[in-house]
This record gives C-alpha cells, structure tokens and sequence, in this order.
C-alpha cells in the first residue's frame, strides 16, 4: 500500500457560512496502480488531489503515505516522493526560464547530481531543448516538460491533475502512451484526476467518482464503467457521448412535450 | 440549400507575413441538416464560420457565402445587420463571457427582438419568458431580471441559444457550444439543441473538436486539418469507414467507451503544421504513415456535396 487516505475533509469558512469542499474522503492506492478520480467541475477532486501532496492544509483526517502519517508533515522530504502534472502546460512553465533551468532547478534545490539530459530523453524531448524557452513549444511539447519536472526527483507518486484535457485531440493519446510508458519503466503510482469518462477508463486500474465533495463510488475500472451502481455514476456514463454514430440519442420529443411557442 | 459556401479564404497579417487560416473551403448547409465540422484547435474552422458572417478582423475574406441565395461576402455591415441575429443565429463557446455581464438576462434576450423590429417592447417581454422555459430555464419569471453571474454555466448556455433562436433564424451556427461544459450538462445542452431545431425548423452548423458531439447530432461532417477539409460525408460514412489517414488516425487515437480497455491507443505522431511554414502538398504529408512522393503535389478535392477525402490514397 503506497497511499491510505482516511476520512479526509477540506472546509472552507466563508464568513461565518463553511463550505465542505473534501467530505471525507477514504481510499487507498497501491504501488504501480493508477486511481482514477471522476467528477464535474467544483466537486472536490483537485482540491484532493492538492490536500494529497499538502499544498493546500486539510481540515481533518489522515493521509499515510508508505506507512508514515504525513498529514503534519511539510517540507521537502515529501517533494522527492510525490509530485504533480498540472493541467495547463502554457501557465505551468516559467516563461522565462530555460527548459534546461527549469528541469534543473529541484535537482539544485535538493542538492542532486544534473540529469537534465536522461529527463529529456525520458520524456522524448531533443537534447536542442535544453536552451529554450516554453514559448517555442507546443503544447503537447510543454506538457512532455511538465512531466519530466515532475520525475525530476524520482518521485514514486504523481497526482495528474487533468494533464490532457488542455491538449489537442491528436496529442492527447501522445500523452497517454507516455504516462503509461514512463508507469511502467518507473514503477510509478498515479493519481489521474480527470472529466473524459474514456480517457480515465483507458489507464485507470482503479475509479473514484466524486460528487459534492464525497466519493460516491469506487473500484476496479471495468466494474465501475460496466456495471455502476449509484445513481450518479450511472447519469455520468449516460451522458458519455459514443463515437458511434448508430448509438445516436434521439431527442426525446414525445417524452417531454416542449411548451408551445408561436410567432 | 440555406446555406453555401464556395472557396472560402480567410486571411490574417502575422509579422508582416499573410497567415492563410483558411485556404479554400466550400460546403453546403440544406434545410433543416445538422452540419459538423471538426478540426483542431488553428485548423481554421472558427475563422471561417467568422468570416462568414465578418465578425473577424481578417485582412482578407475571399470565395462567396450564399446564404438564401445572396453572397454575405458582398453585403455592407448595415446590410449584414439584418442578417446577424435575424437569419442567422449564433452560440458561442464560452457562456461565461459571451454575455454582458451588465444587462440584465431579459434585456439580452429581447435586445435581437426590439432591434429586427419583431416584437413591440411588452411583446417582447412575454417572448423573452417563453423563449427561457422553451430552453429549459429553471425560474424563468426570476432570471429576466438576473445578471450573468447568477447563473450556471449551463444556465447561461441555455440563454445564449435562447438569443440565437429569438427570431426564428434559418440558420444557427454554434461553435464549440458545450466545450466549457461538464459532461452531464453537455448532454442536455445538445439535446436542447437537437430539440430546438426540430422544433423551429433551422438548420445547424456545429463547430466542434469533439468527434463524440459529431457522432451524437450532426448528419453530415466536415473534417478540417491547416484550413482544408480533408474530408467529408454522412456520419455514419466517416466515423465508422474514415477514408483520410487523418480521420482514421484520430479515431484510433481516442479511447471508445464501447470497446475492450486492453485495445492500445494510436498516437499521432509530430504536431499540426505551422501555416506560416506549410509543406507542399499534403498538410498531412509530414505526420502520415502513407505518404509517398504523390503527395507533394496538392491532394484532389472533390465536390460539395458527395462523400471524399482529399487524398492520393483514396483516389
């Protein structure tokens, strides 16, 4: 078990009013494994996703992290195991930095040996890279950057926070391939927070789905997608367009008789 | 026909050079058709659908838009104002910032009505409650004197296909209209659409990157790469028997919720080209796993109204 989550909450003070943005949250993800996190937008799943690696303080609750509480814990000894992919590559690069200074700077920070070259490979990156700036790549290029800053450390958990959904249709599988590659090589834990119901499916070996701020549902991804049992899961799955056009929903025009409007 | 498109360019000055964002396209909108065309984030497929209305601030529109017959291309702005809104209809991506966040939501909505000189100003204020509960508006009587920012997106969305269908256009063109949705939303958002167009009887032109939005409304698709359509066709034809590499390539890219989780995702190799820099012939020629030397020389089109793709492939 590399991740125990226990009864997390988040609340927010707005005011005198709370808003519970996590309402404790249990799970667990085990070493190699993907955790697929689903959800609409405001349902807490970020917020999780930043509370798992203490950028923003939880409310209540523990997270053990390879045995070891670290609910307390700040500081850097944490960086070098957990990491995070962001979801925007034009915003999450420094743009005046060097791809070279940029995937440089944790290895500095923590006092590591340079291995800015074994990065790029790593990711697929040209070595010319090294002397430019994020401006001069594309966006499925900047996000190949994102993910190298993120091994930099050898971290053994990444949060992905929705790393494809800025990407073009034809990069995102670049992307995908790539993470399930680099899980593999580096025997590296996922957390792939995400709305694309098929991309989550994909890679996932397991899937939490989040609503208002509580998971509602969680296992193994085949059972999950094959065979939903609460009721939000199933509305989400229903609303998953096909990419076959044979499945086409008909407007149910004869079901809900529209209100009758005449000029 | 309601709408045709013939040869349509579209170009904009970038750093003293001529960025062509749309060379060439021609399509057809029948009545009463759904229409999609889906393309890449720089294809070109917003600047046309722009340029055919002019509400871009290209350097240069060329090729002729009929629309009932008149060329939009050739009309004034005066003259295109009776068209905007009137006869054409649109919805635009972003619900958060395509309406003014300072009217209120029934002055924006009788705003097309009192300007066509549709509706007298009391008229218009009942049309404006009934267009919101025809859209599906929870509290309609309520959100006539709301602003913006007290409504959802999805709300919102619904008021702005609300304005594009207040005075019974022809014509709707919705561009990327459920992109900033949540997935529960975009499905009662096209199936609005689906509904209000069989209802008022208007054809529809859908701007999408969404291959699945294709596959679950439209009739007919249009496929873009670097301001071309490489291919089009019914639905049906091109989702489920894709003739351009590009279109084959993309399917195979993306995962399909009905199909077996091991089947590995293809990925498409390099990046959409730089239209400042484009290679000769084929857009595509650089990315695709068939080109041979026929494909610098520029791949065939074919007419507007069968099925083909622009490849030497096919031919």
């Amino acid at each position: 078990m590399l991740l125990n989550v226990k009864n997390l909450r988040k609340v927010y003070a707005q005011g005198k009013k709370e808003f519970t943005a996590v309402d404790g949250v249990s799970f667990k993800i085990q070493r190699g494994e993907t955790l697929g996190l689903v959800g609409e937008s405001g349902c807490g799943k970020s917020t999780l996703g930043k509370m798992l690696l203490r950028l923003i303080p939880s409310t209540s609750g523990q997270i053990f992290f390879d045995g070891e509480d670290i609910t307390k814990n700040r500081g850097r000894a944490l960086c070098r195991r957990m990491q995070m992919i962001f979801q925007d590559p034009f915003a999450s690069l420094n743009p005046r930095m060097s791809i070279g200074d940029i995937l440089k700077e944790p290895l500095q920070i923590h006092g590591l040996p340079d291995r800015v070259d074994e990065l790029l490979d790593l990711v697929g990156l040209p070595q010319v890279s090294k002397n430019r700036f994020p401006h001069e790549f594309s966006g499925g290029q900047r996000q190949r950057v994102g993910i190298a800053r993120a091994l930099a450390l050898n971290p053994d958990f990444i949060v992905c926070d929705e790393p494809i959904s800025a990407l073009d249709v034809s990069i995102q599988a670049q992307i995908v391939n790539l993470l399930i590659r680099l899980q593999k090589e580096l025997n590296l834990t996922y957390l792939f927070i995400a709305h694309d119901l098929k991309m989550v499916r994909y890679l996932s070996t397991q899937v939490a789905v989040m609503y208002l701020g509580k998971i509602v549902e969680m296992g193994p991804a085949e059972q999950i997608f094959s065979n939903p049992q609460h009721p939000y899961t199933q509305l989400l799955l229903s609303s998953a367009l096909s990419l076959d056009p044979r499945k086409k929903k008909e407007p149910d025009l004869l079901k809900k008789e529209l209100t009758p409007f005449v000029f | 026909m309601v709408l045709q498109v013939e040869d349509l360019r579209v170009g904009f000055s970038v750093q003293g050079k001529e960025l062509l964002a749309v060379r060439g396209v021609s399509f057809d909108v029948k009545e009463g058709e759904t229409v999609g065309i889906v393309g890449e984030s720089g294809c070109g497929k917003s600047a046309a659908v722009q340029a055919m209305l002019k509400l871009t601030p290209a350097n240069r529109i060329s090729g002729k838009v009929l629309f009932e017959g008149e060329d939009l291309l050739k009309k004034s702005n005066a003259e295109l104002r009776a068209v905007r809104g009137r006869k054409i209809g649109m919805v635009f991506q972003d619900p958060m910032t395509s309406l003014n966040p300072t009217m209120k939501i029934g002055n924006q909505i009788r705003e097309g009505l009192l300007y066509h000189r549709i509706a007298s100003r009391k008229e218009s204020k009942e049309k404006a409650l009934e267009l919101l509960k025809v859209v599906g508006v929870t509290e309609p009587e309520l959100r006539l004197e709301q602003y913006p920012h007290q409504l959802s997106g999805g709300m919102r969305q619904r008021v702005l296909i609300a304005i594009a269908l207040a005075c019974n256009p022809k014509l709707v063109i919705a561009d990327e209209p459920t992109t900033a949705l949540d997935v529960t939303v975009q499905a009662q958002i096209l199936d609005l659409l689906k509904k209000m167009q069989s209802h008022f009887q208007t054809s529809l032109l859908l701007i999408t990157h969404d291959l699945s939005v294709v596959a679950s409304v439209c009739d007919r698709v249009l496929v873009m790469y670097a301001g071309k359509i490489v291919e089009q066709g019914t639905v049906e034809e091109v989702l489920l028997d894709p003739k351009h590499p590009y279109t084959q390539m993309l399917l195979r890219s993306l995962p399909h919720l009905d199909r077996p989780r091991s089947e590995p995702l293809l990925a498409i190799e390099g990046s959409p080209p730089n239209l400042l820099i484009l290679p000769k012939g084929c857009p595509f020629r650089p990315r695709c796993p068939f080109a041979s030397d026929i494909c610098k020389e520029e791949p065939p089109a074919g007419n507007s109204t069968a099925n083909w793709a622009a490849c030497w492939k096919v031919v």
